[in-house]
């Protein structure tokens, strides 16, 4: 099936490989969601709320800007 | 492929399957009947394809989970978060504009004096088609993103 992709891009592979190559589900467990949402995350299959995207930048000690991106397209 | 897809595709397979049963099954059964026993008639098969559906989706739901703790998996215990709240969110709102388009449709049959029997047909189809259209939809929430 084809994926359809948000207008929100994201450098969360990048930053949990920095991060001693941090696993999607200690992620997750991180900033309590499922594997499954990284994974969509990630992949651009899924916008996050403001919440799980604080949550996400916390983990990093990174901004919003530093980890997402918005695509006008 | 995800536990939710899985157990989207198996209700959905399962309810299609439980429809043309019944379906079968109550042409075969209402055909020699007439006046108000047959209105009785076509309640009782509208209850029995509600309660088949209901009881299809929760077997599924625990058929799938059980395969899924014996593969090693956390089974019942998997959490739902966020994204699984958006997806059924949209779930319920396409099951909400197909059974209420199909209810439209089967009431202006019903108006246009194609008789009673005409109605029932499309209220079945309306139970059908609402609970398709949800499962749909989460199979492509889960698949490929909404």
């Amino acid at each position: 099936m084809m994926t359809k992709k948000t207008c929100i891009s994201n450098n969360i592979r990048t930053l949990r490989f920095m991060a001693n190559e941090m696993t999607q589900q200690q992620l997750a467990d991180l900033v309590g969601v499922t594997r499954q949402t990284i994974l969509a995350v990630e992949n651009g299959k899924y916008s996050p709320s403001l919440e799980l995207a604080f949550a996400i930048t916390r983990v990093f000690g990174k901004t919003l800007e530093e980890v997402f991106s918005y695509d006008e397209e | 492929m995800l536990n939710r897809t899985k157990i989207a595709i198996l209700s959905a397979v399962s309810n299609l399957i439980w429809f043309i049963l019944t379906f079968i099954w109550n042409r075969q059964r209402i055909a020699p009947i007439g006046g108000e026993e047959l209105a009785r008639a076509w309640g009782v098969y509208l209850l029995v394809l509600v309660v088949g559906f209901l009881v299809l989706d929760a077997l599924s739901a625990i058929l799938i989970m059980t395969i899924e703790k014996r593969a090693g998996g956390q089974g019942f215990e998997e959490k739902t978060d966020e994204r699984d709240r958006y997806i059924e969110g949209h779930a319920t709102k396409t099951f909400r504009w197909v059974f209420f388009l199909s209810f439209l449709v089967a009431l202006v049959l019903l108006v246009t004096g194609l008789g009673f029997q005409t109605f029932f047909y499309a209220l079945a189809f309306t139970v059908l088609l609402s609970n398709l259209g949800m499962w749909i939809t989460y199979i492509i929430g889960y698949e490929r993103g909404l």
